[in-house]
């Protein structure tokens, strides 16, 4: 099954296009990144994917929807760029958090046990039950990385869409991240990555996309690394892993 | 203007047809409430023999501050927590030109239309604009806020100065807020916007939190962002112009961001928050009309006093139970670390 299709996308936020005549899809079950120099449009194509706008050509759909319309929202799981740094001195735990996942189900009606349920499974999978009852402001990047995808479990998503999920998260915790990624991905989880470490998205995901404003290589990694699709991408003579996107 | 105490279901001829009046059974169960309160304030006063507690005015006066200090902190934390505590500031001002319309209007035709209720209109359809100017623009910025904030009150005072013959003498109370002044009409107008207030957020608490934390998963969530920043906005235009009454238009935003802000020093929940800024706001309320009674000073400003006073005690405190904290954390860790 489809779980995302692009075809023949274009956007621009003014008369420049940020997104150029892009097309692919992904399959459920991928585990797929994207890759790409700053303002290469990265961010812009994951929030067409997410419906946030509308293309300015082409069509863009989720599960075989239109993405603007597309009305399961709770099947997708959103973890944003900026996560990892939210500074916002809001009072809120971590298990308020994640049950905001279970919203979408409830409607306006109550949230109840099965939701409380499913909000300490999700905290369990990713591995941080003990950290429930924290103030999300008192947590590490890492640890507040792992309650956005729990909020995204526990809204029962089979499509995550990460916009680099691993800024401002130490080394370790990157590593651990990334093998949590793969053990969502081996159950079954559809997975879409913007990260800007090449090495990370060479080494977990199964398929790789990259993209300055159009598409310049869409294939698994092998393939990446023996194309010139980098070079031609990033427009500079460098070798692999030397890049400072 | 005092209505009858005991309207009940009254019948009214509308087009030839006979329809019992939307309003009679409401405001006579209201009517009903308030008179309860009253008797309870007055057993209370009899009881422990204090004085203030034997005027009719002080009852409704405490009737009002405990229910504005309910839903101001309410509608607050969700503005505080999405950095728009000065839409609160704006709205209240844009009220004034409200009541201002309102006593022009009685002047002119002679009506007795309650200003409370044209400032509600008035200040329903500023939230709109200011709403409406934000999605065009894509955000909320202080110079649209500071335009509707001054055309509000610039627009009150023309309007006042219009027609002043007579008309200036009374604003002081809009101004200032009054205890005495808040007459059971009054009152009834106000209990009718907290269960408005407290219904809606009631309903929609989970998808106003959605908003208020994440805007953008919220969007991904299948939330409609922009209706529920109107029904906010809105809530807000009820909020102040319900706790004017004794709040004053100058001083009525105050109920919405400082017992929110002392709350979020002491609280580590959302719910937290919301129950600990309802409480600070209830002892600032009454101890404030309190205070305001027994040294004959202006209610508005004294509450607002006593509830900077009670930010200053949470801001202190926080910092004694963070710094506790720290410790323990430190202590969980090297738990945690042993147990791996």
């Amino acid at each position: 099954m489809t779980h995302i299709s692009v075809e023949d996308v274009s956007f621009g936020y003014t008369a420049s296009p940020v997104v150029r005549n892009t097309s692919f899809t992904v399959e459920k079950g991928e585990y797929v990144g994207v890759i790409g120099p700053n303002g290469s449009g990265k961010s812009t194509l994951l929030q067409l994917i997410l419906g946030l706008y509308e293309p300015d050509k082409g069509t863009i759909e989720l599960f075989g929807q239109p993405s603007r319309a597309f009305v399961d929202r709770e099947r997708v799981g959103y973890v944003a760029q900026d996560v990892t740094e939210n500074t916002k001195e809001m009072p809120i735990t971590v298990e308020e958090v994640v049950l905001m996942g279970r919203f979408p189900h409830a409607g306006f009606g109550r949230v109840g046990s099965d939701d409380r349920r499913r909000t300490r499974e999700a905290l369990r999978t990713v591995g941080i039950d003990h950290l429930a009852g924290r103030k999300i402001t008192k947590l590490s990047g890492g640890q507040r990385q792992r309650t956005y995808i729990a909020r995204a479990l526990a809204s029962e998503a089979d499509l995550l869409v990460l916009d680099e999920p691993t800024v401002g998260v130490d080394a370790e915790s990157i590593e651990d991240f990334f093998d949590l990624l793969d053990r969502l991905n081996d159950d079954g989880m559809t997975i879409l990555l913007v990260e800007h470490d090449i090495e990370a998205v060479l080494e977990h995901t199964g398929r790789v996309l990259c993209l300055n404003r159009t598409l310049y290589f869409d294939g698994p990694p092998g393939a990446f690394v023996d194309s010139d699709a980098l070079e031609r991408a990033y427009g500079i003579e460098t070798q692999r892993g030397e890049v400072t996107p | 203007m005092t209505p009858s105490p005991t309207s009940t279901l009254t019948i009214a001829s509308v087009d030839g047809l006979v329809v019992p009046s939307v309003t009679g059974l409401p405001t006579g169960a209201i009517g009903w409430l308030i008179d309860r309160w009253s008797d309870l304030l007055s057993a209370v006063g009899d009881a422990a023999g204090i004085e203030m507690l034997q005027y009719g005015f002080m009852h409704r006066a405490f009737l009002v501050g405990v229910l504005i200090a309910v839903m101001a902190p309410l509608i607050g934390t969700f503005l505080v927590h999405r950095q728009l505590a000065l839409i609160g500031d704006a709205l209240a001002h844009t009220a004034f030109a409200g009541v201002a319309v309102g006593l022009f209007v009685n002047a002119v035709l002679g009506t007795g239309i309650s200003p409370y209720l044209t400032a509600v209109v008035v200040a329903m359809i500023a939230a709109l604009a200011i709403e409406l100017i934000s999605e065009v623009t894509d955000a909320y910025n202080d110079v649209s806020m500071a335009i509707v904030l001054s055309t509000g009150f610039a627009l009150g005072a023309v309007l006042i100065s219009l027609n002043a013959g007579g008309l200036a003498v009374g604003i002081n109370q809009y101004l200032f807020g009054n205890l005495a002044t808040v007459s059971r009409s009054n009152a009834m107008i106000l209990i009718g916007l907290f269960l408005v207030v407290t219904l809606v957020v009631g309903t929609t608490y989970k998808q106003l939190l959605y908003v208020t934390f994440d805007e953008t998963a919220a969007r991904v969530a299948g939330l409609n962002v922009p209706w529920y920043n109107r029904i906010m906005t809105m809530l807000t235009a009820m909020v102040v112009v319900g706790a004017m009454q004794i709040m004053g238009v100058i001083l009525v935003a105050a109920m919405l961001v400082v017992p929110v802000a002392g709350a979020a020093q002491l609280a580590r929940s959302f719910r937290e928050a919301l129950l600990a800024s309802i409480i600070l706001a209830e002892l600032a309320v009454l101890v404030g009309i309190t205070l305001s009674f027994q040294y004959e000073a202006t209610a508005g400003g004294t509450i607002v006093l006593v509830a900077v006073a009670l930010y200053v005690g949470a801001v202190l405190l926080g910092k004694v139970q963070s710094n506790r904290k720290t410790v323990g954390d430190i202590h969980a860790t090297a738990e945690e670390q042993t147990a791996d």
